[in-house]
Parts: structure tokens; C-alpha cells; sequence
């Protein structure tokens, strides 16, 4: 049995146009990998049929050997490029509604307390969705995401709209929930940023992977990785 | 928690957050608690001095049971062709799309949940953005009980009719055909029973035996509370289904919601431009070759034409058609001898209209955003006209097909030419009025409901002066033509006043329209 997440065959039309093509990606339990791509190579199609907001036109996904279906949701959690979280909800209060929906045993508060905690969010425990920052909202799906226990993690962007000090944080959690034993999937566009959080890289292009590799295979390409994203991605 | 608790979780917080918001700062709910005083006091007015006995009274009840009825009829027939699509929205946010995507709860019970959701917040909207207008229509010397009775009947007719908006949006192959059929024969229904109402004023026979809601006004009002369940009982059957046929529809309520959550987004994004979004006080500097104020209009008589794409080829042929029976019906009732007749139906369709305008508000937000409110060297004020006037052709549309239907059945010219003159200026006191109460209230959600109020009784306000116009000018040379033009004068006057109203509030005010 095949541990973590294998998919197999992923493909997403819209109105005739393919937008993910036979996509084959496998991701296992503590393992990080950065999806890059121009735009419109699919990334964020493939992360929202992962994530069961998207319903794909054919392929498999499966999560240690068990096959998923609509419920998928349950396994892979997303966290958008934009983390619109409930204006007038508080932190705290998005955490007691994912607990509620995912139906959390008795017990899980002293879990959200030490998530928020870790976070550095216990100080916003109690502020309204509307009046935290992007890094902020961030955080706050990143910790509703962690309660739900969901074992794979996808991040849309992530890195987009953080000061670098927001940055150096996202890093710091996504290094924790990888020694945590979470799989963690990010696209991202930075891509010296994501070299130095990800595993391998999968280079996206017209939906389809045209390459896979760890960073050292990619620079073992020649040149700097731009160049090496640019010259795959051209041909 | 159990499942239907963990579902009312999130909504209930944000209910109580917004109470405790309200209970910090009472000023929010001012406007609001003027606009619940004015129609409960308009309300009283209705029906105070108890209900009157006589048969014009009882005719007039009558035909506006009717008219509910039609309005009723049509509404159902216009949800199951689709009609209210791009207003549903299952979820409020990408990230609540996810949350429940994630949830380990019985998906039918989320289906029902995101279903009775989706009614209440529909039905909450319009009942902000109408509640003035069922207050204003209802007739002078209404019984309480019946009026009671109305809004009892229109808030369960709206239940059943909002329940088929989720169903239909997401209702594909032979279920959307039986859905737009089934839709057909709603409104066809509709016009029928309306035909069969004026059918003994138009001296014809009626196509349908006479069928009156004030029957069963006057049988809620003695107790026959089985008339309510029928309609409560449709949409429980409905969302039952719905909730046990759709299972995994997260996917497809997902895409659905996506056009309007994107449509949220564009508006919301105007709290962070507030730079770009500054009004000058005076001309903006360009260059030359910068397009003047008619180009401008035609750029915005353009981008309105394209925005009004989205509404479809199916829809506008439908609104064409009604229009065009309407205008036909008024014909009928131009041949009969009844002056007084016409008159009341004249100014019932124009009341309609603006009610049915006045529900939409006038936003200048979004226009504000785009490079194109900027291009050229006209004054605010001529670019703030060039915007509100731009969308008159579809006014013109719908009174040049109404105007046809009219001609048709009356072959009356003159009396054609003086209709559509007067709407025109109708729509264009319209337009100016809606510009200057967005000046005044610029919220988004203000727009719904006492800005609606606002604009409508600034139209009755403002269409005197060309009334007693027409009236003056009309007696002194005798010729209703000369009466018309003079009125069209004076509305014409009156817009360019409220224009420049508009713009003198807006210029330099930017901080007005982050409400």
C-alpha cells in the first residue's frame, strides 16, 4: 500500500479547454512540495479539484491506499490565496466552528489553545475576522485547517501579500506541521523562496507536470533555477 | 454539538457579533429604525378608519389581489426559467465553501442547511430592498386583518418561490427543460388571470373564470390558515428533495457561487483605493486627444450594453414579451371610453416601473474604479451625467416595445407619441434622482432599502412641477402634444439641476462612498 497522497490521472476541462491534464502527483506524510508554473498553468485548478470544490473530469486520488471521493475534503484541506475569513467571526471562533463542523472530540480546546499559541495568535483570540491582517487571516485558517486534522495540506500562494516578516513566520509554521508529519502542497512563483521550504518542485505547465524534481536535480540543470523554470517551461 | 448546531454556528456568532456591534454604536441602526418608522406609520395610515364598504372600494381590493397574484405567478415562472441564477449564492465565501467541504456532517443536512440559507438571506434582501413598496401600493381603507393577511400571503408565496432558486440554478439536461416549461405555463398563467381581470374593462370576454386572492385574503382573515401551509408546504417538499437529491453538490454550489463571490470582491476592494478613487474639484488634466463628453457617454452607453450581455438572449426576448402584452393591455383599455380608466392604469404601470427601478439603486462605486470615468477634460458633472444617462437606452427599449404594443391595439398615434415622451422624461427624472441619492446615502446596503424609499419619494416629489406643467401648457393651447413637451422641458431642467446637486456633494467626498 502506497502511503499518503497518490493521484493519478487528473484532468479539469472547462468549456472544452483543458486546464489540468492527466496530472500524476505523489505526496507523502511529511513531505513538502512546491507546485510552480506561469500563470495559468493550472496550479490552483489542481489544488481546488484536490480539495473537492472542483469536480474533475476524470483521474483518481487516493490517501494511504484508500480511495477518495467526495468527502475528500475531510483529507485534503486548502487554504486559498486570499483567506477570507468570516468578518464577524473571531479567531477563536472560527476555531470552535471548524471543530464543530469536523466534530472534534470533547477536549479539542486545549488543542486550539496551544495551536493558537504556536501561532502567536492567542493575543488575537478574541478580534473579529474584519480586523486582522492578511498574515493574520492566514494564520487563523492555518490553525483551523490543523484542528480539522486534516493529514495533507494545500496552500494556494501563500507567500502573496506578506512582508517578510510575515514570510519568515509562514515558513517557520509550514517547517512545524512538516515535522508534525503533515504532507504540505504550495504553489507559489518565488521560486528561491520555495527552494528553501520545499523537498521537490513540480513545474506545471498547460495543466500538465513537465517536470519533477528536488532543487538540487532542477540546479543540477545549469544555471540559476529562474533559468531552469524559464527553459522548461519555454520548450 | 449536534448537527444542526454545528451548522447554525457560524451564522449564529456572526448574528451576535453584529448585535453586540449594533449595541456598541446605535447610530448604525438610525437610518433603518427611520425607514421601520415610516413604514409602520404609512402602514397605519392604510388602515386606519377600518375597512370601507362600497363597490368601488371592493373593486379596487380586488384588482390588487390580482395584481399580487400575478406578481406571485410571475415570480414563480421567472425562478424556474432561471431568472434569479446570479443571485444565488450558496456559500459566502471561497473559505466557507472550504469549511464545509471539510465537515464530517451527513451531506443532506448540509444540502438543507446551505438551501434554507439561501431563502432566508434572498428573502431578507427583498424584503429590505420591497417592504416600502407593499406598504405604498396597498389600498387606503384596507382592514388590518387583511393587511396582515397580505404580507402573511407574500411572505409564504415568497418562501415557496425563493425554495425553487437553488434547485433550479443547479438543475441540468431534462430537469432544466421541465423547469423552463414548468416556468413558462407559471407566467403564461399569470398573464391570463391579469387578461381575465381587465377582460369586463376591455369589453371581451375573459380566457379564465374569474379567480380572486382577495377570496382568499378574506378567508385567511376568517381563519382558513390552510391557505399559508399550501405555499410553506411546496417549499418544504422542495428543499427536502432537493437536500436528499443533490448529496455531493459541493462542486457545483462551489461554481455557482463563484461568479457572485468574485462580483462581492470587485465591490469590496474599493475600501482599498482610496487614493485612486479621489474626486477632483475641478476638470482633470489630459491630453488633447482625450475623448470629450459624448464620446464618453457612448463609451459608457457601450460597457452598459455589454454588461446587460450577461442578462441573455431567453430573458430579454421573455421582458420584451411581457413588455409588450402590458403595452397591448393598455391599448385595450385606450379604446374603451374610460378616460379615468386609462389614467389609473397609466400611472399604475409608470408606479411599477419605478418601483421595480427604484429596487436597484444607482452605485457609482465600481464606475469610479475604472480609467475610463477619467478619460477626457469634462467636468465632473458632465462625466456623472454621461454615466447615469448612458443606461436610457434600455429604458427607451422598454418603452419603445411598449409603446408598439400600445400602438397595435389602440391605434392611436398621438396618444402613443405623448407615452413615450412622457416616460422618457420619467426615466430621466428617474436617473437624476438616483444619482443625487447616491450622493446623499452612497452605502451599499442603504441603496436596498431607505435610499430606495428616498429615491421613490423624491420622483413623486419631483414629478409635480412637470405635471402642473403639462396641466398649464396643455389648457392654454390645447393640445396635449405641447402639454407633454413642456413637462419633458421641465424634467429636463430639474436633471440637470440634481446632476449638478450630485455632483457638488460627491466632488472631493470620496470618503462618502466607503459606506
Amino acid at each position: 500500500m502506497e502511503r499518503g497522497l497518490v493521484v493519478r490521472g487528473l484532468t479539469k476541462r472547462f468549456d472544452g479547454k483543458t486546464a489540468v491534464d492527466g496530472l500524476d502527483v505523489d505526496l507523502s506524510p511529511g513531505e513538502t512540495v512546491a507546485v510552480v508554473g506561469p500563470n495559468g498553468a493550472g496550479k490552483s485548478t489542481t489544488f481546488l479539484c484536490l480539495a473537492g470544490l472542483l469536480r474533475p473530469d476524470a483521474g483518481t486520488i487516493a490517501f494511504d491506499g484508500r480511495p477518495l471521493g467526495a468527502e475528500r475534503g475531510q483529507t485534503i484541506a486548502l487554504i486559498p490565496e486570499a483567506p477570507d475569513v468570516y468578518p464577524m467571526l473571531t479567531v477563536w471562533e472560527h476555531l470552535a466552528f471548524v471543530a464543530a463542523l469536523t466534530r472534534r472530540p470533547a477536549g479539542w480546546e486545549s488543542r486550539a489553545e496551544s495551536l493558537l499559541e504556536r501561532l502567536e495568535l492567542s493575543g488575537e483570540r478574541d478580534t473579529l475576522g474584519h480586523a486582522l491582517s492578511k498574515g493574520m487571516r492566514q494564520k487563523t485558517l492555518i490553525a483551523a485547517t490543523v484542528l480539522g486534522d486534516a493529514p495533507v495540506l494545500l496552500l494556494d500562494e501563500p507567500m502573496v501579500g506578506l512582508d517578510p516578516l510575515g514570510q519568515r513566520e509562514l515558513r517557520t509554521i509550514l517547517a512545524g506541521l512538516r515535522a508534525d508529519g503533515h504532507a504540505l502542497m504550495f504553489s507559489t512563483h518565488q521560486l528561491e523562496s520555495a527552494a528553501a521550504l520545499c523537498d521537490r518542485m513540480l513545474i506545471l505547465d498547460h495543466g500538465r507536470v513537465v517536470a519533477a524534481a528536488t532543487v538540487d536535480e532542477l540546479r543540477a540543470r545549469g544555471g540559476s533555477l529562474e533559468d531552469v523554470f524559464l527553459d522548461i517551461t519555454a520548450t | 454539538m449536534n448537527a444542526v448546531g454545528a451548522l447554525f454556528y457560524g451564522d449564529r456568532r456572526r448574528l451576535g457579533n453584529e448585535l453586540h456591534r449594533i449595541r456598541n454604536d446605535p447610530r448604525r441602526l438610525l437610518l433603518w429604525s427611520a425607514y421601520a418608522l415610516f413604514l409602520l406609520f404609512f402602514g397605519w395610515m392604510r388602515v386606519r378608519g377600518g375597512h370601507v364598504h362600497d363597490p368601488a372600494s371592493a373593486a379596487i381590493e380586488r384588482g390588487f389581489g390580482d395584481l399580487m397574484l400575478c406578481l406571485i405567478l410571475g415570480a414563480m415562472g421567472a425562478v424556474l426559467i432561471g431568472a434569479l441564477r446570479s443571485v444565488t449564492g450558496a456559500f459566502s465565501s471561497r473559505t466557507e465553501a472550504l469549511l464545509f467541504a471539510r465537515a464530517t456532517l451527513p451531506p443532506a443536512w448540509i444540502a438543507a442547511y446551505l438551501q434554507a440559507r439561501n431563502v432566508a438571506v434572498i428573502l431578507a434582501r427583498s424584503l429590505t430592498r420591497s417592504a416600502y413598496a407593499v406598504v405604498l401600493i396597498i389600498p387606503r381603507g384596507t382592514a388590518a386583518a387583511a393587511l396582515v393577511a397580505y404580507v402573511a400571503v407574500l411572505l409564504c408565496a415568497a418562501v415557496a418561490v425563493l425554495s425553487l432558486v437553488l434547485p433550479v440554478a443547479l438543475a441540468r439536461g431534462g430537469w432544466l427543460v421541465a423547469a423552463r416549461v414548468a416556468g413558462g405555463c407559471f407566467i403564461a398563467l399569470g398573464l391570463l388571470v391579469a387578461v381575465g381581470d381587465l377582460a369586463p374593462a376591455l369589453g371581451t370576454a375573459a380566457p379564465l373564470p374569474a379567480w380572486h386572492l382577495a377570496g382568499l385574503i378574506a378567508a385567511l382573515t376568517h381563519g382558513a390558515l390552510w391557505i399559508l401551509l399550501v405555499p410553506l408546504a411546496i417549499a418544504a417538499v422542495t428543499s427536502a428533495l432537493f437536500a436528499r437529491a443533490v448529496r455531493d453538490a459541493i462542486p457545483e454550489l462551489y461554481t455557482l457561487s463563484i461568479e457572485r463571490l468574485d462580483g462581492l470582491a470587485q465591490r469590496s476592494t474599493r475600501r482599498e483605493l482610496p487614493l485612486q478613487a479621489r474626486i477632483p474639484r475641478g476638470r482633470t488634466a489630459t491630453s488633447s486627444t482625450a475623448p470629450g463628453w459624448a464620446q464618453g457617454t457612448l463609451a459608457f452607453v457601450w460597457l452598459d450594453a455589454r454588461a446587460w450581455r450577461r442578462v441573455g438572449a431567453a430573458n430579454l426576448a421573455l421582458t420584451c414579451g411581457l413588455v409588450l402584452v402590458v403595452g397591448a393591455g393598455l391599448g385595450g383599455v385606450a379604446r374603451q371610453p374610460d378616460a379615468v380608466l386609462l389614467m389609473t392604469s397609466a400611472i399604475t404601470l409608470a408606479m411599477l416601473w419605478l418601483l421595480l427601478g427604484s429596487f436597484g439603486g444607482m452605485r457609482l462605486t465600481r464606475e469610479m474604479r475604472r480609467p475610463l470615468f477619467w478619460l477626457g477634460d469634462a467636468s465632473l458633472t458632465m462625466r456623472l451625467a454621461a454615466w447615469a444617462f448612458a443606461g436610457l437606452w434600455r429604458d427607451a427599449i422598454v418603452l419603445a416595445v411598449g409603446a408598439l404594443g400600445f400602438a397595435v391595439v389602440a391605434s392611436h398615434p398621438r396618444q402613443t407619441l405623448d407615452g413615450l415622451v412622457a416616460g422618457l422624461g420619467l426615466a430621466i427624472l428617474s436617473r437624476a434622482i438616483g444619482l443625487v441619492v447616491f450622493a446623499i446615502l452612497p452605502g451599499t446596503i442603504v441603496q436596498t432599502g431607505p435610499a430606495a424609499l428616498l429615491r421613490t419619494a423624491l420622483v413623486l416629489l419631483f414629478i409635480l412641477p412637470p405635471l402642473f406643467a403639462a396641466l398649464i401648457v396643455g389648457f392654454l393651447t390645447v393640445s396635449a402634444l405641447a402639454g407633454t413637451v413642456a413637462a419633458l422641458l421641465i424634467a429636463l431642467g430639474e436633471a440637470v439641476l440634481l446632476t449638478t446637486l450630485a455632483a457638488w456633494r460627491l466632488a472631493g467626498r470620496v470618503d462618502i462612498l466607503a459606506g
